[in-house]
């Protein structure tokens, strides 16, 4: 850790170590007023309320509309609890079950998988409305009014789940609440209940798509819709490992078209679907879809160099050969400078490169990666010259191109002799320097004239290996 | 009937109420949150106050519950959020030091640390404040050890990051 960091640490933990400050006035107040409400038996109210309310509801049924709308004033023996409110785990419970009963709220938080997470609420009437705005009190009425002259048989309650439900994995808990007596479970498409005729049922299917519960009995019939979704598949990602001992790594997924992924712990999964800026080590990935599919994965990130290594490759280390560079460094978004040694440089990730003298040259290769640079060189990249270059005319013109007929050997070279023969056998020219070259005169310094001469190059190569070429050359002017 | 034991917190309340209020402050984004999160906490006190046993620092023990609360807070909310800053862990800043830090009050560097994204301000007034070790913090948080690390390094760039903004001595980086 830098020393600036422990530090900065200090620097915070001075200052806030023993920091103090006062909290508003009326938090006693609340603290204990919300301790008071531990005393007293919330739990037991939420059974005897739904037992309440089933009467409740029955006597909506086979009686007046009115009586209920009374009762529901009278039996909703706690206030509408608001969110502020309830910061007791208690209360804040009494709270999440109200949610389920009424279970309007699609914001609420997936429930666990023990509990129902789609319910059927039989009761004719949204409680809340009515407790909240006793001015709709009279319009509620009416509604109600009407919907009791109906037959009772064909009446359709209001469903309280009014948003589509997702469901992952082809299992959903179904829970009918009110008046159930004698009912019965069915469904649009094929699907499998653990007990069709109970209110509360377990349900499998391997169906994708849309199906329509109906929960009814002799009196009333609700339905609503679960939406099954394809079951989580195994996400493609892929892992890049941190560089230069930062906390660089990065972990990319694949998500497929119409899943949106979000992290379930404190890593955190950005917009691009990646999650970023992580030391080398073990992660565990928690992710969840929309549709509740969840994910895990472990993965270990590793601390990677930025250069591994240099490696080549050529049909052969000659001048005009291309030599093949690599690097075993698979990191996406950095860059590359290479130097080949003889003033050339590239930027490509493989380059190759063409030498076009013989020599050896220091191969060098810098990776840098936001401000994290490595390099890494070969010492000794070899480079031979051809195997023997020797042209088959000149003009010895004084034009400057193509005067000299010179011969290009291979480093190393021990032993060399050139000669020139006219084409009736004189030995017109002779020289023992490779660095040497014919310049088109005789011995006497007199211009050969032109038309083909015959020539013969030999001598002894760097490992003593005797060499000899012959063939015609043609000079013209 | 639990008479005795409401003097008992009420008196525990009136002698550490600022100090916790501080902390619930340091967890959370705004005063709002920090007063959900201390009546809570305090409610969890009261709960848990028969199972104190005397063998540790009262101090540190309501500490501790004030601190989960906080984490449980925005984890129950989902409301952990790491977008709201996008540092360049790679950048380099410019040290800052005791003369930068001291042109700022407490509040105000409370200010700063309530800027931070959820899971920074976490791992950093755990790991910072509150000495956790990088393995306590892993398992309250739930996450890695690694995850833990990098959080931390995350927050302590953020914070210079944003103390320099304040100070205005780095002007605000465009994304």
């Amino acid at each position: 850790m830098p020393s600036n960091d422990i530090d900065m640490d200090n620097l915070f933990k001075n200052r806030f170590e023993n920091f103090e400050h006062e909290p508003p006035e009326q938090m006693l107040e609340q603290v204990l007023a919300e301790v008071d409400k531990l005393n007293v038996p919330v739990h037991k109210s939420s059974p005897s309320l739904s037992k309440a309310w089933i009467y409740g509801v029955s006597a909506v049924v086979l009686l007046a509309v009115v009586a209920t709308i009374v009762f529901n004033i009278i039996g909703n023996d706690n206030p509408t609890p608001t969110i502020r409110l309830t910061h007791s785990p208690k209360t804040t419970e009494v709270l999440e079950v109200k949610k389920t009963i009424t279970a309007a709220d699609h914001h609420t938080k997936p429930t666990h998988t023990a509990e129902p997470i789609a319910v059927v609420d039989s009761k004719p009437k949204k409680q809340e409305s009515i407790v909240k705005q006793e001015t709709k009190q009279a319009y509620k009425q009416k509604q109600d009014v009407e919907n009791n002259n109906k037959t009772e048989s064909t009446r359709t309650y209001n469903v309280d789940i009014k948003s589509e439900r997702y469901t992952c994995n082809g299992q959903v808990a179904l829970k009918a609440e009110g008046y159930t007596n004698n009912g019965q479970w069915t469904a649009s498409e094929s699907v499998q209940f653990s007990r069709a005729d109970n209110p509360v049922c377990e349900v499998y299917t391997n169906y994708v798509g849309r199906v329509l519960f109906t929960y009814s009995n002799a009196f009333c019939s609700d339905t609503f819709s679960v939406y099954f979704v394809e079951p989580s598949t195994q996400l493609s990602y892929k892992l890049y490992d941190a560089t230069c001992g930062k906390a660089n790594a990065q972990i990319a997924f694949d998500v497929p078209k119409g899943r949106r992924l979000v992290s379930e712990n404190m890593l955190v999964l950005n917009e691009n679907n990646k999650i970023t800026a992580l030391e080398a080590g073990e992660y565990k990935l928690e992710l969840k879809d929309q549709y509740q599919c969840s994910y895990t994965y472990v993965v270990n990130l590793r601390q990677n160099n930025l250069v591994s290594g240099i490696t080549h490759d050529a049909l052969d280390y000659t001048v005009d050969y291309p030599i093949y560079f690599k690097n075993n460094t698979d990191i996406e978004e950095a860059t590359y400078l290479w130097d080949f040694g003889d003033g050339t440089q590239s930027f490509l990730a493989k380059p190759e490169h063409v030498y076009k003298t013989p020599g050896t040259y220091k191969v060098s290769l810098e990776i840098t990666q936001g401000d994290c640079t490595t390099s890494t060189s070969i010492q000794s990249l070899r480079i031979k010259d051809r195997p023997m270059a020797i042209p088959n005319i000149f003009t010895p013109n004084n034009d400057g191109e193509n005067d000299l007929f010179s011969i290009s050997v291979p480093e190393g070279t021990k032993v060399f002799n050139g000669m020139i023969y006219s084409n009736n056998g004189q030995l017109v020219y002779k020289w023992n320097d490779p660095d040497e070259a014919w310049d088109g005169r005789w011995y006497n310094g007199q211009e050969a004239a032109e038309g083909t001469y015959y020539y013969i190059i030999k001598g002894k190569d760097v490992k003593g290996k005797t060499f000899e070429y012959k063939s015609f050359l043609e000079l013209r002017r | 009937m639990n008479q005795n034991r409401k003097d008992i917190f009420s008196d525990l309340y009136k002698q550490y109420a600022k100090y916790m209020y501080a902390i619930c402050l340091r967890y959370t984004r705004n005063s709002e949150d920090a007063e959900d999160v201390m009546q809570e906490g305090f409610v969890k006190i009261y709960k848990a106050l028969e199972g104190f046993k005397g063998n540790s620092n009262i101090k540190t023990w309501m500490r501790s519950i004030m601190v989960n609360t906080a984490i449980n807070f925005y984890r129950h909310k989902q409301l952990l959020d790491f977008k709201s800053i996008d540092t360049d862990i790679t950048k380099e800043l410019g040290s800052v030091d005791e003369t930068v830090i001291n042109q700022l009050s407490t509040d105000e560097l409370l200010e700063v640390i309530n800027q931070l994204p959820d899971g920074y301000r976490m791992v950093f007034n755990m790991y910072v404040i509150e000495g956790y070790k990088h393995k306590e913090i892993a398992e309250l948080l739930n996450i890695s050890v690694g995850a833990s690390k990098s959080q931390l390094a995350k927050a302590r760039k953020s914070l210079q990051l944003l103390i320099e903004e304040k100070l205005g001595i780095t002007k605000a980086h465009a994304v």
